[in-house]
Formats: C-alpha cells, structure tokens, sequence
C-alpha cells in the first residue's frame, strides 16, 4: 500500500502501490503522499514545529464486489449512489424464478431486449453466469428436467440481490439499474404457511415491483390446480398484510412455463387475476416461457420483458398526499376552490 | 420530516438498520442547524434545488451544499464516501429530509421562501425516476404547500383584543404612568388595524382585479388576450397583488381568470413550446423582470423557476425554438410538457411570488 492517494478517481494506488500512468507514484502529477498533506508550522526554530496535522480523514473503504451476488447491504452503495428499481421475485419451489432471472440475462447479453434496450453491465455477472451454466449444457438439444439449481442462501436471514443495468436506446444518457432478488422457494412457500416468516422480507416494502411466480402447469392441472391458486391467494393476502407491501406496488403475476400450455391461460389464473384486484393491488397477467421446450414456435424469454417493462412503465404511484394547514381559514376569500 | 426519516431513506436503502437511521437522524439535525445559522440564503436555496433535481448536475465535488451535507453524515458516520458518484441519492434523501424538517417543524420565516420555491417547481418537474423518489417529491411539495396556507391564513386573520384592553384600562392618577400603560396598547390596536387593513386591501384589490377580468398590463379584457398571454399576464398580475404567502384561493383565482370566457378552448393542454409563441418581447419582461445586478436565482438554480429562466433567456435570445431546446436541458422539463392555459397561469403566479420572496430577503 502506498502512503498516498491519487486525485484520479480510477487509479488504486492507494490500495496497490502502483501508479496507472508512472513506474512510481512519487512522479505522477495526480499523486499526492501523506506529507503534501500535512501543513506546516511557522514556529522558530528553537521550538519544535507543531505540525498542524489535518483532521484524520478515514477514507470509505473501497470495496470490491464478488461479482456473485449482493445482499441489501452491498446493495446500499448502488442504491446511495443512484435510483435502483428493486424488483421483488417470489415463488414455490421449482416455479421458474432462477429460470427467469436467467432468461432475463440471456436476453440481454444477446440484445434480445432491443428495441427499447441495451445491456449496460451488472454488477453479478458471476452470479448470473452460475445459474445460467446448466442452460450450456444441453445435449442434442434435448432440455434438461431441472434448467437451474436450487437456490440455496448461505445467509438464511438475508436476501440475494442480482443487478442488471439497462440502457434506453432512444434516451442514450438514460439507465435504469435493476436489482432483482433471487429467493430460495422456501421463503414463500415459508410466508403462506406461516405469517410470522414476514420479517424477513421487510425489504420488499420498498420494491418498486413484485413478480409472483405461479408454475402454469401446476395452476392448470385438475389435481393440482385449486392447491396453487389457493396458496397464491394467501401469497397476495400476507405479501400486504404481514409484509407490509404497498398495494400500489406493480404486481405482475407470472405464469411460467406456458409453452406446455400452448400460451394458453387457465381459468384459474384469470380468477387470480381477478381476486388480486380485488385486493387493490395494480396487476398485470403474464404468461411466460423462459426456456421453451417448443421454440420453433414459441420463442424462449417469452413474457420475460414484458414483464419488466411493466413493471418499469407503471405509472401507479404511491397515493399522493394532500396539502393539510391546521390554521382555519376565517375569511370566505380564502376558501374558493378551483 | 424526520417522522418521514425511514420511509425516505428508503430510496437509498433498501432495509436501513436503526442505528444507521438513528446516525441520519443526528446528520439532519446537524444539517438543519448549518443551513438556519446561515446569513445568507444560498446553502438553504441550494439544498432547495438539490432536493428537487438530485446533485447528479448542477452541482460540483466542492460545492458547498456537498461538503455540508458529507460533513454532516461523516459526523456520526465516518466511513461515508466523498464522491458524489457514489452518494448523490443518498445526500438527496439527506437534503429532502432536511428541508422537510425545516419546512413542517421549524416556527421562524426560514422555512417561507423554499416552500415557495418548491411549490413554484415541483409541479413542472418529470415524474421521478422511482416511484419510492417521487413519494418523497409529493409529500415534500404538501408540505411545502400546507405550510405556506397555513401562514398566509394566520396572517390574515382578524386578530382583535386589543380594543377591549383599552377599553378597560385602568386610569392612574399619574398621567406618565397612564401614558406608560396606554402608548404600548395604542400601538398594538394600531397594528391590528394596519395588519387588518392591509388583508382587507388586498381582498379588495383582488376581488376587483377578479371582477374586471380586464389586464393592467396589456390595457385589454383577458378573454381578448391568447390563452398564453392570459396565462403570463393574469399569472403575475395577481401574484404582485397579494400579500406573501399568498394563500391558495389565489391560484384559483388565476386559473378563473385565464379560463373565464374561453369555454372548452380554455381547457386545451398548451406544451411549452407552444405557449412561447404567445409571449412577446415586451411580456417577458414580466417574469423576467430587470432587476439589480445580483445573481438571479433562476439562473443560479433553472429547476426551480423554470418558466422565470425561459422568460430571461427569450429576453437575451430572441430564438425561441433554440431556447425551448435549452429549456429542456437546463431545467429538466421537457419542451413538450403540457398544461392547460389555467395551469399555466398558475405556474407563472408561483414562480412570481418565489420571485418576491427572495427579492425581500436581499432587500432585507
């Protein structure tokens, strides 16, 4: 570590000791060592010059992200820093939400999100390629059963956070920075059944979107069918109740693996449909195919933009509040309305 | 608003722990204290613009507001980062707080010309990007506007008492005591009756401004006037009329004014590119006007008095269509932004009574 630090925002001297533009740090017009720092005393030479020492002042430690994933608190130095679109994913096991997250990465990496967007980087490119490994390892072009592993959190108490940064194509300078959770199943599963799971979920209170994840198949099969919608109807009920999450949150129900039902809606996803704006809650239906077994006709990612775009377009907004003066108004002058 | 202190942070935070809110709580008070204790108004006004269009433009590493607002977190939290690249929102949601708190809890006349001012800009800003942001936007310009309301009705209120004291002095044998006694209540009658003078003038010029429907300044009935110029005109006609703050039946008065007569024309939305069109060289000059050789706010801080900047900048101009292209890029409000006449006019009265407020300061 040098003694040091450079005025360039980009130069690590600092932490590495070595200059970006010189052999040594002492040459570099940019650097600047501990003693430039320090002012010096004017007193005589008989009396020790009391260096007027510059108040300590810690530098914020620089950090460098694993690159797998991020929890709030890695999280907080991208949201202190500009707006991030926090976007909520929840669902049973097995229903697709490390497939979407995957698929949503594919898409991007590929500018299969064009028109409207460009990939502009993420912070978890390691955690996104993890989970998208499985997906390279088809053979014969036969899909695996399981496309994505079973998320698992080593922290059992906090959320993992994937980041996507996205560029608008007709606004050049305008980006928006996603961060998408990526639960284990358990964590939903663990809220319908018990209210007082909620806790930690805390944060979604401040999403400025919730995808719910509904397996499509389960939903449509006789057997299985009045379980899911069940279980989602409480999903919805605990999500504002015990978690606290603002019904004006854009709420998008997503039903995944719809190309084994021809793209085809059940019932019971209407019906859902229904019921969440019953509740209050600003839902959207999207029917989706992450990773289709049919792609010749219905294409992989399908759904999955669109379910960002609403989520990024949604105009609902918190409820605004009003104007409130305590002081009576004693004067008919002052109480014309518009 | 440090009751909203939680809720706000969020923009910046996902999931704050209680110490770190516990940290923010004692930055704001400590912020709260650097803006009051000011002579001058610049770091409040700063924190002012800050808060309605972020630190990510207009504002510089060492700008004064930044080294503040740092300062006032590393107090309580030295492992802050400095560069704003890595905390504009959150130094935003530290400055919103902060006015918040100024505005809605502070008793004294600082809180006055920066409601005004967010009053005056909010409502031209584009929706934010976030609707977390824009809830803290929204409860801000309330309780801008609460507090403004509530202050124009204290002041016009009908205040009285002190004619009844006089009434029942007691008369001392001693004529310089009596007049000792009688002189203070003499002159707090006398106020009161100024104070209730002065509410009743303006009510009066106002109802008959209102009444005429006629525009001083363009010698014409406003139903004669384009729906713009009515705007431009009825906008700052009134607001030089009324006492500060002025309360809200004022804004309704403007937007009666502009529409009366017009039918559903008057309802049409105009863009700012539009309404421009409408304004002549000479008009600008009334939300423009010449004033001294001090800094003038709007072009210190466009954002906040957008229209005021576009009226100055048609003035040394005269190109309209690349003015309304510099407009977008100076105030953050795109050249297409729509309101109806009534609105319009509405905008320009606020812009006009942020103007007069801060002209009594300097003058102050």
């Amino acid at each position: 570590m040098s003694n040091g630090k450079c005025e360039k925002d980009d130069c690590t001297v600092a932490e590495t000791g070595t200059c970006l533009l010189h052999a040594e740090p002492s040459a570099c017009p940019h650097f600047r060592s501990e003693s430039d720092r320090v002012e010096d005393d004017e007193g005589t030479a008989e009396e020790p010059s009391e260096k007027v020492a510059d108040e300590p002042t810690p530098s914020a430690t620089r950090s460098f992200h694993s690159g797998s994933v991020l929890g709030t608190q890695d999280a907080a130095k991208i949201m202190r820093a500009t707006y991030a679109h926090l976007i909520g994913i929840l669902g049973a096991i097995n229903v697709g939400k490390t497939c979407f997250l995957s698929s949503l990465y594919l898409l991007a990496t590929h500018g299969d999100l064009r028109p409207r967007f460009l990939f502009a980087g993420s912070l978890t490119l390691r955690g996104f390629e993890e989970r998208a490994r499985r997906l390279r390892k088809w053979e014969g072009g036969v899909l695996p059963n399981k496309l994505a592993d079973h998320t698992i959190r080593a922290d059992p108490r906090s959320p993992a956070l994937l980041h996507l940064r996205l560029q608008y194509i007709q606004h050049a300078s305008r980006r928006v920075d996603l961060l998408l959770t990526d639960l284990p199943g358990e964590w939903t599963s663990e809220l319908v059944d018990r209210a007082d799971t909620a806790g930690r979920l805390a944060f979604l209170r401040r999403a400025d979107g919730i995808i719910v994840v509904i397996d499509g198949p389960l939903l449509a099969a006789p057997e299985t069918g009045h379980l899911e919608l069940h279980r989602a109807k409480i999903l919805l009920q605990r999500l504002s109740d015990n978690v606290g999450v603002d019904r004006t949150t854009p709420l998008v129900l997503l039903l995944s693996k719809c190309d084994l039902l021809d793209m085809q809606a059940p019932q019971r996803a209407q019906e859902l449909h229904e019921y969440a704006s019953s509740q209050g809650y600003a839902v959207d239906l999207v029917l989706a195919a992450a990773f289709s077994t049919k792609p010749t006709e219905i294409a992989s990612g399908t759904g999955v933009l669109e379910t960002v775009e609403i989520i990024l377009d949604k105009s609902v907004s918190l409820p605004s509040p009003q104007a409130s003066p305590t002081v009576a108004a004693t004067r008919l002058f002052q109480q014309l309305d518009g | 608003m440090l009751d909203r202190l939680y809720e706000w942070y969020q923009i910046a935070h996902a999931a704050p722990s209680d110490e770190t809110i516990t940290k923010r709580q004692a930055s704001v008070t400590n912020l709260v204290e650097t803006l009051t204790s000011e002579d001058s108004y610049d770091l409040l006004t700063a924190c002012t613009a800050a808060a309605v269009t972020g630190f990510e433009s207009g504002f510089a590493q060492d700008s004064p507001l930044v080294q503040a607002a740092v300062k006032a977190i590393r107090e309580h939290q030295p492992a802050f980062p400095q560069d704003l690249s890595e905390n504009a929102l959150e130094l935003r949601a530290l400055c919103s707080v902060t006015l918040g708190e100024i505005i809605s809890k502070r008793d004294d006349d600082d809180a006055l010309p920066c409601a005004s001012l967010l009053v005056a800009a909010l409502p031209m800003q584009p929706e934010a990007n976030g609707r977390h942001l824009q809830r803290v936007l929204d409860e801000l310009y309330a309780a801008a506007c609460t507090r403004l309301e509530n202050t124009a009705r204290t002041r016009r209120r009908r205040r009285g008492g002190s004619v009844d004291k006089l009434a029942n002095i007691d008369v001392p044998a001693d004529v310089a005591a009596f007049w000792g006694q009688l002189q203070p209540l003499l002159k707090s009658c006398l106020d009161e009756l100024q104070d209730d003078a002065a509410a009743d003038r303006e009510e009066l010029e106002i109802l008959w401004w209102l009444y005429a429907g006629y525009s001083r300044t363009a010698k014409k009935p406003i139903r004669d006037l384009k729906p713009g110029e009515a705007a431009l005109r009825c906008g700052t006609e009134l607001a030089n009329l009324v006492m500060i703050p002025a309360t809200d039946s004022a804004r309704q008065m403007v937007r009666r004014a502009v529409e009366e007569g017009r039918g559903e024309a008057g309802q049409s939305e105009i863009p700012v590119e539009g309404i421009i069109q409408q304004w002549t060289a000479k008009m600008l000059e009334l939300l423009a006007p010449n004033e001294g050789s001090e800094a003038w706010l709007p072009d210190q801080y466009p954002a906040l008095l957008p229209l005021s900047w576009l009226c100055r900048r048609l003035r040394e101009s005269r190109n309209k269509s690349a003015c309304a292209t510099e407009f977008e890029s100076r105030t953050g409000v795109s050249a297409k932004h729509s309101s109806s006449a009534g609105d319009w006019g509405v905008q320009v009265f606020n812009e006009r009574v942020a103007q007069r407020f801060y002209k009594d300061l300097l003058e102050e």
